[in-house]
């Protein structure tokens, strides 16, 4: 059991997170960029969990990694930038977020092409800077311009996806400093960011049972 | 040392605490933001309540002053209102105690100027006027929440009547009586003109039912007794030949006259002015001290008389007394007094109009019979006389002779007629202007040289046509005489008629200054048909006749005043 859990600890995290996070999706009487932020996030959920049981099913692991991060890091960036764009009010159009979008694409094709990862990685890692930014920002016009109560599910969404996205870069290869053995330390930031955001469905409910 | 799953056991659960610290600290990080917003909000709150709590003390404080000015000047209105009032006001609190009266109750109650009411304070019910008219007990339904309404006559402490309409309302707060408001009317005035328009109606009344004046004047003073005491009221009338008041009616206390001298009297200066007097002592005294009265008979403390008219004359007074009130009567009364002068003087103009209708179909009856006895009578003496003329007619000349005598003498008599319709009165004539023109005639038709000259000296006096028509033919034989015989022979002579009126008879003389009649004819035994007449005529109203032959002829005749 405990070897269950332990290999399929990610798994289970993204199935409940997805659970919970679509039932408070429709069980909540949410609004404007709040309503758009948990459906995207709601979204990711879904896709993640989508990638992880291909991954545990699929024969071909690495071909649906490749696929996946690069439909999840595009989905990803279109979320948080969307988000962003709506949040300072800046008029944009599609290939403004497609653009971003580039050089994961190349890098993901050009991984699978030599079979290497490092393409991917070090995409990854300004990826993760250009999310990681978005998120510092959305949440910083949040707090400054947004009602704080109205809009906690947003900001527990990107407090995690920063939580997430720094654990990301720590753990990313351009930065390990020849970590690569504990690569698995990844991983592990997902695991908290996941943790970080089942928690957070008990934070938002006290807050807005006492606050609202 | 340590198994691979014992590093990845340890790998997540410090993922797991770095997963739940992170949240757990990012969790009391925004719980300690939403804290402080919330208390700023709170803050901010609180301050825009201070806000709106400051401005709404002061919009209240503003409405407040506001209320109050507007408070102030309503009350003031109604203050004025009620003080200014044409309706007597009265509150009463909740045990039925006066707690204020308006300037107009206290008119109405007589309260003199500047002092205060003595019924503040008191239980409306306890007031002796209003226990002795017998209303005190309406107002327990004041206390009941009733409104009440009365009318009746009101008698205050100080003396005064009013004749008064009462209105109260009950006042009530959270459904307990706490007080009423009284409204009182005055309708003194309008019951007095209802009174007034009353007696008149009743007095217009008995002057159409009554025709005994003094019974007229009996019910005219208890009519009027109704809106002016009449208890000392007299009716004078003035006798403006003899300047005397005589009293056809009065009711006096004291004093009993029927008649008496006019005067400096109040009433004569009332006839004399022609207009009412309302005369208290202080009047009297200046009127006395001017000399313009005197006083007669026991003084009154107040006397209110008005001028009758009729016709614009004054005939008389009508007044009213009092020996022992000296405000019995105000100067309104004149009004009432003259109202009832008009009535009176109407009273009086109808029923001497009446009499001198009645007297004159009277005299009118008499006349007529009379008037048939007379011209038998004269037809009687015409025959008479044409049968004595007859006797004495020996030659034609004497036939012209006995015509023109004959002539005289019927003229004579109509002359008498002649003067009677002229005069006054059908039964009687003034004699002076009878022997005037009679001797006048007789000068025209028998001096023809106009020597006669007559003088007269004549007495006012009137005597009856039956007296007259005789006495007509005595003078014509007379005057014919001595305008014909006593100044033959002569330029001029002199007639003088003289008439005297004594108390039961009159005095007749004719005198000339001719040749006298000759001493050998008897006046009293005579042979002309002329003196016969005379004498006969004499003896039959009962006269006598004297003659004086000195200087000339002079017949005096004395005739008493009724046959």
């Amino acid at each position: 059991m405990i070897d269950f859990i332990i290999f399929h600890q990610l798994g289970i995290l993204r199935v409940l997170n997805l659970a919970f996070w679509f039932y408070l999706y429709k069980k909540s009487n949410l609004t404007g960029i709040n309503r758009d932020a948990v459906k995207y996030f709601v979204n990711y959920l879904a896709l993640c969990t989508v990638w992880n049981i291909l991954m545990i099913v699929s024969e071909s692991s690495g071909r649906v990694y490749l696929f996946f991060w690069a439909i999840t890091t595009l989905y990803q960036l279109y979320f948080i930038l969307t988000i962003l764009f709506k949040l300072a009010g800046w008029n944009y159009v599609w290939i403004e977020i497609i653009i971003p979008a580039l050089p994961t694409t190349i890098a993901a094709i050009l991984s699978f092409k030599y079979s290497n990862y490092q393409p991917v990685n070090i995409v990854d890692f300004f990826n993760l800077l250009i999310l990681l930014t978005g998120s510092v920002l959305i949440l910083r016009y949040i707090l400054l311009k947004k009602s704080f109560v109205e809009n906690i599910e947003t900001i527990f969404i990107f407090s995690g996806f920063i939580l997430y996205f720094i654990l990301q870069i720590l753990a990313s290869n351009i930065l390990t400093f020849d970590f690569l053995k504990y690569w698995s330390f990844g991983k592990n930031a997902t695991l908290i960011g996941f943790i970080y955001w089942i928690g957070s469905i008990v934070c938002i409910r006290k807050i807005k049972y006492r606050y609202s | 040392m340590y198994t691979e799953n014992q590093i990845q056991i340890f790998v997540i659960l410090s993922s797991i605490f770095l997963g739940l610290f992170v949240l757990t600290t990012i969790y009391l990080i925004i719980k300690l933001k939403l804290n402080s917003i919330l208390l700023k909000q709170s803050e901010e709150k609180i301050k825009e309540y201070n806000e709106d709590l400051e401005k709404m003390v002061k919009d209240r404080t503003k409405q407040l002053s506001q209320s109050e000015e507007s408070y102030k000047q309503l009350y003031k209105f109604n203050e004025g209102i009620v003080e200014n009032s044409p309706a007597g006001i009265i509150r009463l609190d909740e045990k039925l105690k006066i707690n204020y009266e308006n300037p107009e109750m206290k008119r109405i109650l007589g309260i003199p100027q500047g002092e205060e009411s003595q019924a503040i304070g008191m239980d409306i019910r306890e007031l002796s006027s209003v226990k002795n008219i017998g209303i005190f007990s309406i107002f327990d339904d004041l206390l009941k929440g009733e409104e009440i309404a009365s009318e009746f006559l009101f008698i205050s402490i100080y003396g005064k009547k009013t004749y008064i309409t009462l209105k109260g309302v009950p006042m009530f707060e959270n459904n307990k009586f706490k007080g009423a408001v009284l409204l009182i009317n005055d309708i003194t005035e309008r019951k007095q003109a209802e009174n007034i328009q009353k007696t008149l109606y009743n007095i217009s009344n008995a002057l159409n039912k009554i025709d005994n004046l003094h019974e007229l004047f009996i019910k005219i003073r208890e009519y009027s007794g109704s809106v002016i005491d009449t208890t000392n009221f007299y009716v004078a009338l003035y006798d403006e030949k003899t300047d005397m008041i005589s009293l056809p009616f009065d009711v006096d206390e004291k004093d009993d006259f029927e008649t008496f001298p006019a005067g400096k009297t109040l009433t004569k200066y009332i006839i004399k002015t022609g207009k009412s007097l309302f005369v208290d002592d202080r009047l009297l005294a200046k009127l006395i001290k001017e000399g313009k009265v005197e006083e007669i008979g026991t003084p009154s403390l107040i006397w209110l008389g008005v001028p009758l008219k009729i016709e614009n004359k004054v005939i008389g007074v009508i007044a009213v007394q009092s020996y022992n009130d000296p405000n019995l009567y105000s100067e309104k009364d004149i009004d009432i007094l003259t109202f009832i002068s008009e009535e009176i003087a109407l009273a009086i103009k109808h029923k001497q109009a009446d009499e001198q209708i009645r007297r004159d179909l009277k005299e009118k009856g008499l006349l007529l019979s009379e008037i048939h006895h007379r011209v038998k009578n004269n037809l009687q003496v015409i025959s008479g006389l044409l049968h004595l003329q007859q006797g004495k007619i020996e030659t034609e000349e004497d036939v012209a002779k006995a015509f023109a005598a004959s002539q005289d003498r019927i003229m004579s008599m109509a002359k008498a007629y002649d003067l009677l319709l002229g005069s006054e009165y059908l039964s009687e004539v003034s004699l002076g202007e009878y022997i005037k023109s009679l001797a006048h005639q007789l000068k025209y038709n028998y001096d023809n040289d106009k020597k006669v000259t007559i003088s007269y000296s004549l007495d006012d006096l009137t005597i009856s046509i039956e007296i007259l028509d005789r006495l007509g033919l005595i003078l014509n034989e007379l005057i014919t005489n001595s305008i014909k015989y006593a100044f033959k022979g002569r330029d001029s002579g002199k007639i003088h008629i003289e008439l005297k009126d004594a108390e039961e008879h009159f005095e007749i003389k004719i005198s000339d200054n001719g040749v006298g009649i000759p001493q050998d004819v008897k006046v009293h035994e005579p042979e002309t048909l002329g003196l016969s007449i005379v004498n006969m005529i004499a003896q039959q109203i009962n006269g006598t006749m004297k003659v004086d032959r000195e200087n000339g002829t002079s017949f005096t005749l004395v005739i008493p005043k009724k046959i």
